[in-house]
């Protein structure tokens, strides 16, 4: 069975082209979410094996929602979104407890590695 | 990776992200120093930022290179190092319109791997849907799509009523169930596609927090603008033609309307104009309504141009409301160049009047001396279906809009009216309504009786009492939009195709009064 991924960004946009990337790669998504808030609840209901996480997003931005997610399942394999220039937000959302990251605007390989590689 | 399938997707939800940029930049611009001016950073924050991130993965650099100056500006305001000064918000404004043209202008540009055919449909929302039981996601569907869906439900409601008609001379009782049992279907997806075609009314109003800010200030004045129920809905296609009529309505007060700040001291009010956009939903229709807190219209003035255009007759002394409106409403009155330096409005008030005949609306206006003005625009839900009273005229059947519908009454004629033919108008309880006698109005003989079939109607604040050979029921009727012939003197707003699958001509009330 392909990995279930939980795709969590306020624009559709961004949302639609991770989505078409991992599913070209045989990933399943089977939820998205726009707010910090929602990926929340959406992990708790759907328990995807992957969430891939934006960090700037209305009610709970990314690092808050990361740090909740992993506090519910300490097991919980979330890649950070970032975009350029935000190191030090991924540095404090990888201590949140995401397990890695890619940066903004996306190349297809380089997510399909640092997805695989938290998928261990 | 083919980028040119997220071409229109990144126009749609860029323009979205600049919207809410502006809306964002203007709270900011009304409360300089408070609690919410840091929320409204953060959501112009996450505005740029998205459309950072998406003109990024576009290969946009001119676009995302602008997003991100402005980012670093607004991040500095979100940490504090800069405070928030006019200044300041009017430079971020200009850099807000600077990135709404860079993204405008960047999706003309070839995409990387892009074909020089046109850019494709993004197909993606419909699959993604598929592939996510989660509840609650959106699905982007192209206006046309759900144009033609409801042109298919009105088809389907006429097939139905000719269904019904058939079926009631060869009653069994099995299918009279089947029939009604599908009827109520038909009436659930009927609702079902006008809801999904309505969008709130404050996707078309984003932009007028802007467009009022910089009129007034182009002319001098300092004016709150308060929007209200924006989250009211409306049809879609009702919401892209409102706009410029709406457009219109605010420069009309913010120019005419709104005194200058010396002359409000000196009536004794706040120095501050106050303009007033509102929604409001009542039964089956949804009030937009412009009201402001200016000078008012001077009827002295209106009424002096209207005797020297024989607008009106000359022993008219004092406007109503309603013939106020009907006089800035004509257009010869509206373009006269004096008009313009009235105090009251009409510049381009016949332009909103068009308006609203086309969208089967009608217009609305108060006005007070010295207090301000207020004008309603009433608009049915959706255009596509109209209820209306259904008469027939010297054999012919005709619609007659609900929108304009007062009452049915029997109207008694005067007796002479069997000597002469002359009825002009009518006393309905205690008001004298004028009479039009529709067979007359189309150019038939007209027939008397000593009782006669007739519907008040009211438009443009007036009311005409319309007399018909008979009434033969109400309907919803599915509205076919044609330009009546030119030259001709009677209008029609459209025609439909009634329930037995007979044709009938749509009365455009606005003309007709």
């Amino acid at each position: 069975m392909s990995h279930t991924v939980l795709v969590c960004d306020d624009a559709v946009f961004m949302r639609t082209m991770l989505g078409d990337i991992l599913q070209q790669a045989g990933f399943t998504i089977v939820g998205e979410a726009d707010t910090g808030a929602r990926a929340v609840a959406k992990y708790k209901e759907l328990r995807p094996d992957l969430v891939t996480m934006d960090i700037v997003m209305p009610d709970m931005g990314g690092i808050e929602a990361v740090r909740e997610i992993t506090t519910f399942d300490p097991d919980a394999r979330v890649v950070m979104c970032s975009a350029m220039g935000q190191q030090a937000l991924v540095v404090e959302a990888i201590e949140a407890g995401a397990k890695d990251f890619v940066v903004k605007p996306f190349q297809p390989s380089r997510v399909l590695d640092s997805v695989q590689r938290v998928l261990g | 990776m083919d980028l040119s399938r997220y071409v229109e997707l990144f126009l749609s939800e860029g323009r979205e992200h600049v919207a809410q940029l502006n809306a964002a930049l203007l709270e900011l611009d009304r409360v300089p120093d408070s609690s919410t001016s840091n929320a409204a950073v953060a959501e112009a924050f996450r505005a740029v930022h998205s459309i950072k991130g998406m003109a990024a993965a576009m290969g946009y650099t001119a676009v995302s290179d602008t997003a991100h100056g402005l980012e670093s500006l607004l991040d500095e305001l979100r940490r504090g190092d800069k405070r928030v000064t006019r200044t300041l918000v009017e430079h971020l404004l200009e850099e807000a319109d600077a990135l709404a043209r860079g993204v405008e202008a960047a999706v003309q540009l070839p995409t990387a791997g892009t074909a020089k055919d046109a850019p494709a449909v993004v197909q993606r929302p419909a699959e993604l849907d598929e592939a996510t039981p989660a509840r609650n996601t959106h699905v982007r569907v192209r206006a046309s799509r759900l144009d033609s869906l409801m042109n298919l439900v009105g088809e389907l409601e006429i097939a139905r009523g000719r269904l019904g008609k058939v079926l009631g001379q060869n009653a069994d009782d099995g299918v009279k169930a089947a029939f009604a049992h599908t009827s109520r279907l038909l009436t659930e997806l009927k609702e079902e596609v006008i809801t999904a075609r309505m969008v709130p009314v404050g996707q078309a109003f984003e932009r007028f927090p802007r467009l009022v800010r910089e009129t007034a200030r182009t002319l001098g004045k300092d004016v709150e603008f308060v929007l209200e129920g924006s989250d009211i809905e409306l049809d879609r296609s009702m919401l892209d033609r409102i706009g410029d009529p709406v457009m219109h309505l605010l420069r009309n007060a913010l120019d005419h309307g709104i005194e200058s700040a010396e002359k409000r001291t000196a009536a004794g009010k706040d120095e501050r104009g106050r303009l007033t956009l509102s929604a409001q939903r009542e039964l089956g229709y949804v009030l937009i309504r412009v009201t402001d807190d200016g000078g008012g219209i001077d009827r002295t003035i209106v009424l002096a141009r209207a005797h020297t255009l024989g607008l009106i007759t000359a022993d008219t002394e004092h406007l109503s409301d309603g013939d106020l409106l009907r006089v800035l409403s004509t257009p010869g009155f509206s373009t006269a160049a004096s008009v313009t330096s009235v105090s009251g409005r009409g510049v381009g008030m016949d332009v909103v009047d068009a308006a609203m005949r086309v969208l089967g609306g009608t217009l609305d206006l108060s006005t007070t001396r010295g207090e301000g003005t207020a004008i309603t625009l009433r608009l049915p839900l959706t255009v596509a279906i109209v209820r209306a009273l259904i008469a027939s005229v010297a054999g012919e059947t005709f619609a007659i809009p609900f929108t304009h519908v007062h009452e049915t009454l029997e109207l008694e004629p005067p007796a002479s009216v069997f000597d002469d033919g002359q009825w002009d108008e009518a006393n309905i309880n205690d008001d004298i309504v004028p009479v039009i006698l529709l067979r007359r109005h189309f150019g038939v003989p007209a027939r008397f009786a000593a009782r006669m079939k007739s519907v008040t109607v009211t438009a443009r604040g007036l009311r005409a009492a319309l007399v018909v050979d008979d009434f033969l029921g109400q309907q919803d009727v599915v509205v076919k939009r044609f330009d009546s012939p030119k030259g001709s003197t009677v209008s029609f707003a459209g025609a439909t195709v009634l329930s037995d699958g007979s044709p009938a001509l749509i009365i455009d009330v606005n003309s007709l009064i």
